[in-house]
This record gives C-alpha cells, structure tokens and sequence, in this order.
C-alpha cells in the first residue's frame, strides 16, 4: 500500500466506526441482528488479500440476500433487541444466512478456476487446429518448420 | 525404298547403297572410293567418293549441281551419310564412275609423249566443252589434272574426273596450279576461278605432250619461286620442244593473269585458240637479287613470295628502306615503289592505325602490292577469302605431310580482320565492302563468348558439309543438323560415355540452326551455373527436334530426364513436383523432347506456382502470428477467468439478494 492510500484506508476504518457507532446509537437491534448474520461476509472482508476486496463483494451482497428476510421480520415486528437476539438465535435464519454467504465464498474462489480451463481449452484447440494447418502447408509447400521455442510456448 | 528398313535408311538419298566390300582404285585420287549399288529406277553404274572427316565436300558446288549434270563431267549425284559393315558412319559424294581409267595412272614417271592431235581432239577440246559448262553454271573445277581425266578407250575423249568431295585444289601437286594457289595453305585455295582451270589443263596437256611431269622431284616451293621468276611456261617447258599449236596454245593458258588466259569457250575452238595472242610482257628483273632469309628475289612477284614465306626476316627490310631502295634503283620501278610506300604508309586510315604498326599486316599488305594475283599472306597462312573455312577446318587435323599447322596465325588474322585491310589494299582486284562485311562477321563469330561462339562455330558456318567434331561423334559423321539427334539418341541408347553436349555440338547446332539458342549456349559456357546446363541442353536439343522434324528420342530423353529433376525445384509446390516427376517419366518414354520441355519451362504454371506459395506464406505467416498471441494470451486468460467468476458470483448474489427483498417485501 502506497503512503498516500494509508490515511485513507484509516479515514474509511474511522467513517466505519462511526457508522457503527450511529447505527448501535440509534438501530441497536437491526446492527445487531446484521452483525450475526453477516459474520462470514465481514471475516471474508478482513481475511480478503485481494485489491478493492473484489472477492469479498460478492460475499456481502449474497450475505445481504440471505439476511434481508430477517432484517426485513425484525423490522416489521417491533424492531426489538430482544427480537433481534431470537431471530439470531434461530437456527434456520442463521444456517440459511450464513451458508450462502459460504456458497459465496467457494464460488468466488473456484469459479475463475473453472473458467480458465474453459478459456486454456478453447485456446488450446484453436492452438491444435492452427498447427494442423501449417503442418499441412509445410508438407505442401516445403516451408520450415516454428523453432522449438515457439513450439513449446504453443505446448504451453 | 521402305521407311523403317535399316538397309533403306543407310541409302544416300534413299536408292545409293555403298558397297563397302568393293572398293574401287584410281577413280578418285587422293580420296578412298566404293562402287555404289543403285537401287533407283536408272540402275546406273555408280561410285561414292568418302569425304574425309576434316575436309569437307563442296557444299556450294553441290548445289549447283542439283540443276542437272553437265556433259563431259563426273557430276555429283547425291551425297549424304552411309554406315559400313562396322557401324562407323561416313559421308560420301556418290558419282558416275569414271568411263575407263585414267589418262595417267598416279606415280607413272615418264611415258611415251602424246600426239598433238589427240591432245588437242580428245583432251582440250572436250575439256573445254566440259569447263565451260562449268563455268555457266559458276562452278570451277580445281582438280584437273592427268590422273583426274578419264576416257573410255584411246580415241575417246577425257571426262573430268570428281572434284566435290574434298576442298578445291588439295590433291593438286604445284605445277597444276597457278603460283598464287600453289602458295596457299592446304585447303586454302578457294574455288577460284575457271581461268585456274584453264591453267591446270594447260599443264595437263603440257605433262602429255612432254611425256613427264615437268619439273619432277622439286619441292613446291622451288616450283612456284621458278614459275614466278621465268613464268609458268618458261619454267614448265624449260629447254623442252613442244608441238607448235600445243605450244601456242598452252602458252596462253599458262598466262601469269588470270585474265590474258583463253576462256573455255574460246579453247573449244582450237584454231581460235591457236590465233590467240597472250600480249604479256615477261616480269621485270633486277639486276641484282634481294636476299630475304636466304630467298633470291629478282622480280616484285619472287620478293612478295620471300616476304610472305619468311615475314620475320622482310619486316626489317621492308621498315629500313631495303626494299624501297632495291624496287627504286635495282629493279627500276619507282612506280611500284610509291605504290607500296603509299599502301604501307599513307593509306592507313584511322580505324586500321592499330594493326598498321602490326608487322603482320605490314608484310600482308606488302604481298598483296608487290604480287597483285597472290593470296592473303598473314605470317604462315596463306590463303584465299573464300577458303577460310576450309583452311581452318584442315589445320585443326594433322597434316598428313606433318607440316605444322598455322592455326595460331589464322586465328590473329581474323581476330585482326585481315581480310578486309588486305581487300582494301588491293581495291582493284577485290570488293573491299564485302570483305570488310565478311570480315566482321567472322570476327564477330570468333570472339562470341560460351559456346555458340569461337573457333568451332566459325569452323561450321564457314563449312556446311564440315561433320561434327566432337570425340563422341567421331564416327557418326553429323554433317546436317538433322543428323545431330539420332546420332546422340545412338550415343543415349549405348550409354558410350555420354555426358551431355560438349563445345563441338554446341557450336554445331548454334552454325546450323537459326540462331535462336544464344542464351543457352552462353549458359552451357558458364560453369558457375551448371544447374542449368540440363535445361539448356534440353531447350537446344528440342529446338533441334522440331527444326529437323527428327524422329522421338526415347533414351535421349530418358537420359535429360534424369537430369532435370532437379529442375523441377523451381516449383515451390511439393505436389506440383510430384505430378511433374511423374509426367516427366511418362513422357521421356515418348521420347518428344518439345514435349519435356513444355514440362519443366512453364512461365505460367511457375507463375501460378508462385503466387500460390506466396499465398500459402501468408497464411503461415498469419497462423504464427494468432498462435503467437494465444501463448501470449495465457496470463491475461488468468486474469480474465478470476474477474469473469468474481463478476459472476456478485451478479448471482445481486440477484438473489433482490429477489429476496422482493419476496420479503411482497410476503
């Protein structure tokens, strides 16, 4: 991290508590209840290496889709700290929240994996059907073969 | 005849079979001779006179003759090609044979004198007949002499014997000819005139009347020295007596110029003849010899013979005045004197003051002032204009009578074009025009480079009958280009060490064809590029092909074929290649080298060749540059792959968490 970006990353990390600090002020059950149920998309958030946390979007949104309902029956039943607890308590509500914040997570990690195979194979064939044809134009036309340092960056 | 017949095809002009197992003596001296078997329709008695390999036939007096024979002549039939029982080809001039033996059998010393009347009756005067017939159809004979003359019985009269199948005068001993063809080179003669002819009859009927051959046993030059210091009759007939009509008669035919001799038609007439008065005076002598080498000169006409005999030792005395002076007060002819001082000097133009300060072309044109009836004197050569060609053919050959040959001379004085300053400085005689034309073109001939150019090439163009001299055709006597390719198709089918053309069958074809081949031949001489030598034989040889409209040369062409593989390398295309060796193959065996030819010099398929392997390196050019990229693209794929899957996932959850709002919302 640059010098210039480490005053604003502890400008944000102060904006953040004191938006918590407001929201436990004024909202004290709804943070609570959030703070439950998106426990793994904050953990994902910290534990993130990658720059502008790009693998841990997509965590918090889908954390955001799975506490939505609660938050929403929170909201509508009084918006209680008590209220809050027993939702939070409730297995299901929580199971539910946190496994797709989980299905998040693996799918951010395994889904570009997947996706450069696709990309190396649709590669590769086009690589093989490349070579074919040249070998065929060498064998018509005599002309020499790519040096062995293109055919193993091709291989590759 | 019957085409196909090996026995018709070894028949000169389809009916003459020589008949190699009966040779026939005393019928052409000089020359080997066979009788012929005729099998035309006029069952004629015939002979063939073998031409020999190095001295052509009369090309030009053959041609004549196809206009039909001339009385009183042993006149050419035919001439062409025949094998013998041991497969070497000859060529051969095939005439009647002669009607008795010879008035003189060859080596006869003396024999009892000939009466007048039979001389004048059964020699002179059908001889005359026989000559002027020659000379109507402009033909000289030069080879008139008592062996060459035959008759049937005595009392009958002479027929001239066969002079076709060798160079002009070269079986004629020095005093048959006048001194000026005497002198020449061998077969440096020339056709000459029909006055030559009257001279060697004159000597004839001399030889007959005196019953020995005058001046027996002298060497030739010791001939022409005395008939050029006394004149030919003075030195012929010496002390002798003559019969008084031989005398007066003979006489006139043995005038120094040419012109004061009596025609052949004036000889028929033998009391016309009879009247006829030479008005020649005798040469003028010095009071005091020359001496040059060793040679007495005591006329002009004995000075020009020293000089031209010993050059080395007259261009000193030609450059210090000595023979100035002795023209001027010896011999008392200062007319002669400003004339030599004015063609060695003055005469001198610009373009010949090169050579002029040669002291070969310093004694040449000394000769041509001092001797105006002698030939082109250039160092050891000795010859006539329109004997070059036979001349330099006879001296590329051992000379039977081991003299050396001048080929070094000959070969500077047409490089110098001595023919036409020798023409100019006797304008009166000659056409300095034509010589100078003649002269160029032989240079040029001679200094063309590669093959088609050379001594070789001018040997052929300067003799049409000349047979090809290369070792491999040695015995196959190729004299026409027609002859070339089934010769060398013989040569392929034998396999006997054939390589392919050498110099003597590339300038044969180039004097023989029609120049068309210039840049083949310049390539068969370059071996810097002997790839190409194949394809160039084949275009020379295919072009030979369609000219002679020759028969298919299958082994000939096999033998190009396996050469000109490599040809087909100019095809970029393996499959081209492929297809071409196959059809190269198929039609070696067809033996149409046209054919082969059109195979491998494609401009068209070569260009189509091209411009597809052009396209076809483009295309290879773009395949490596896509598969260039695709290895390149391997990290931003990686790249591409984590954004695409974070991407997706977070769209996933965005949609998810709207329905979910939606759905709480709506619950």
């Amino acid at each position: 991290m640059s010098a210039a970006a480490a005053p604003r990353a502890g400008g944000r990390i102060w904006l953040l508590g004191l938006a918590c600090g407001i929201g436990a002020a004024l909202a004290p059950a709804t943070l609570a209840l959030a703070g439950i149920l998106l426990a793994p998309a904050m953990l994902a958030w910290l534990a993130d290496p990658r720059p502008g946390k790009t693998g841990a979007r997509p965590v918090i949104l889908a954390g955001a889709a799975g506490a939505a309902t609660p938050l929403l029956s929170l909201w509508s039943q009084g918006h209680h700290l008590a209220m809050a607890m027993a939702l939070a308590a409730d297995t299901r509500t929580l199971a539910l929240a946190w496994s797709v914040q989980g299905g998040a997570w693996l799918a951010v990690e395994a889904l570009p994996h997947l996706i450069r195979l696709l990309l190396d194979g649709a590669a590769g064939t086009e690589a093989m059907a490349l070579r074919r044809s040249r070998a065929t134009l060498e064998a018509a036309w005599g002309i020499p073969r790519r040096d062995a340092s293109a055919e193993a960056g091709d291989a590759g | 005849m019957h085409p196909g017949d090996p026995a018709s095809e070894n028949r000169i002009a389809g009916i003459y079979e020589v008949d190699f197992g009966h040779p026939l003596e005393g019928v052409a001296p000089g020359q080997r001779a066979f009788a012929v078997i005729d099998h035309g329709e006029s069952r004629g008695h015939h002979m063939a006179a073998e031409v020999a390999p190095h001295l052509p036939a009369r090309s030009g007096e053959l041609l004549k003759f196809q206009a039909g024979a001339i009385p009183g002549v042993l006149c050419p039939l035919a001439h062409g090609r025949a094998a013998d029982r041991n497969g070497r080809t000859g060529f051969y001039v095939v005439m009647p044979v002669p009607p008795g033996p010879a008035l003189l059998a060859p080596g006869v010393g003396a024999f009892p004198p000939w009466p007048e009347a039979d001389i004048l009756h059964q020699v002179l005067r059908p001889a005359a007949l026989a000559l002027d017939g020659l000379r109507a159809r402009g033909i000289t004979h030069r080879a008139i002499r008592p062996e060459n003359l035959f008759r049937a019985a005595a009392g009958e009269p002479v027929v001239l014997g066969g002079a076709w199948a060798a160079p002009p005068a070269l079986f004629q001993g020095a005093i048959f000819e006048p001194p000026y063809a005497a002198m020449c080179t061998r077969a440096g003669c020339g056709n000459g005139s029909p006055a030559d002819d009257v001279y060697a009859l004159g000597v004839t009927m001399l030889v007959l009347a005196l019953g020995h051959a005058p001046m027996a046993g002298l060497p030739g030059a010791a001939v022409i020295q005395a008939k050029l210091e006394r004149g030919s009759f003075a030195a012929l007939v010496g002390d002798e007596r003559l019969p008084p009509v031989i005398q007066d008669i003979v006489r006139g035919m043995l005038a120094e110029d040419p012109e004061h001799r009596p025609t052949p038609a004036l000889l028929a007439d033998i009391e016309v003849a009879r009247g006829r008065r030479v008005a020649a005076r005798p040469p003028r002598r010095a009071q005091k010899a020359l001496e040059i080498a060793g040679h007495a000169a005591w006329t002009a006409r004995t000075l020009a013979f020293a000089l031209a005999r010993e050059p080395a030792a007259g261009v000193p005395a030609l450059r210090n005045g000595m023979v100035d002076r002795w023209i001027r007060r010896n011999l008392g002819d200062s007319a002669l004197a400003a004339r030599l001082d004015e063609t060695l000097h003055l005469r001198a133009s610009p373009a010949d003051a090169a050579t002029q300060r040669d002291d070969a072309t310093l004694v040449m044109r000394a000769v041509a002032v001092l001797d105006p009836f002698a030939p082109l004197c250039w160092n050891a050569v000795a010859v006539w204009p329109d004997a070059i060609g036979t001349a330099l053919a006879a001296m590329e050959e051992p000379d039977p009578a081991g003299a050396a040959a001048p080929l070094g001379d000959m070969v500077e004085m047409i490089g110098d074009e001595a023919v036409a300053v020798w023409a100019a400085a006797r304008a009166d005689r000659a056409d300095p025009t034509s010589a100078r034309l003649d002269a160029n073109q032989y240079r040029a001939l001679l200094r063309q480079k590669g093959w088609g150019g050379g001594l070789p090439r001018l040997r052929y163009t300067l003799n049409q009958l000349l047979p090809c001299r290369s070792p491999l055709l040695r015995d196959a006597a190729v004299v026409r280009l027609a002859d070339l390719l089934p010769a060398l198709e013989g040569l392929a089918i034998a396999g006997r060490g054939f390589d392919g053309l050498d110099p003597e069958i590339a300038a044969f074809i180039a004097a023989r064809g029609d120049h068309g081949g210039e840049a083949d031949l310049l390539l068969l001489g370059d071996p810097r590029r002997a790839d190409q030598h194949a394809i160039a034989t084949l275009r020379l040889l295919a072009g030979v092909q369609s000219r002679t409209q020759a028969p298919a040369a299958p082994a000939l062409a096999g033998w190009l074929g396996t050469r000109l593989a490599p040809a087909f390398a100019v095809f970029e295309s393996r499959d081209r290649r492929r297809q071409r060796e196959a059809a190269l193959a198929e039609l070696a065996a067809s033996g149409r080298l046209g054919a082969l030819l059109a195979l491998i010099d494609d401009p068209e398929g070569i260009a189509t060749d091209r411009r597809e392997h052009g396209a076809a390196s483009a295309r290879v050019a773009a395949i490596d540059h896509r598969l260039d990229r695709l290895q390149a693209a391997a990290s931003s794929r990686a790249a591409l792959a984590g954004r695409l899957g974070q991407e997706a996932v977070a769209a996933a959850a965005a949609m998810g968490l709207v329905y979910a709002v939606m759905a709480a919302l709506l619950a």
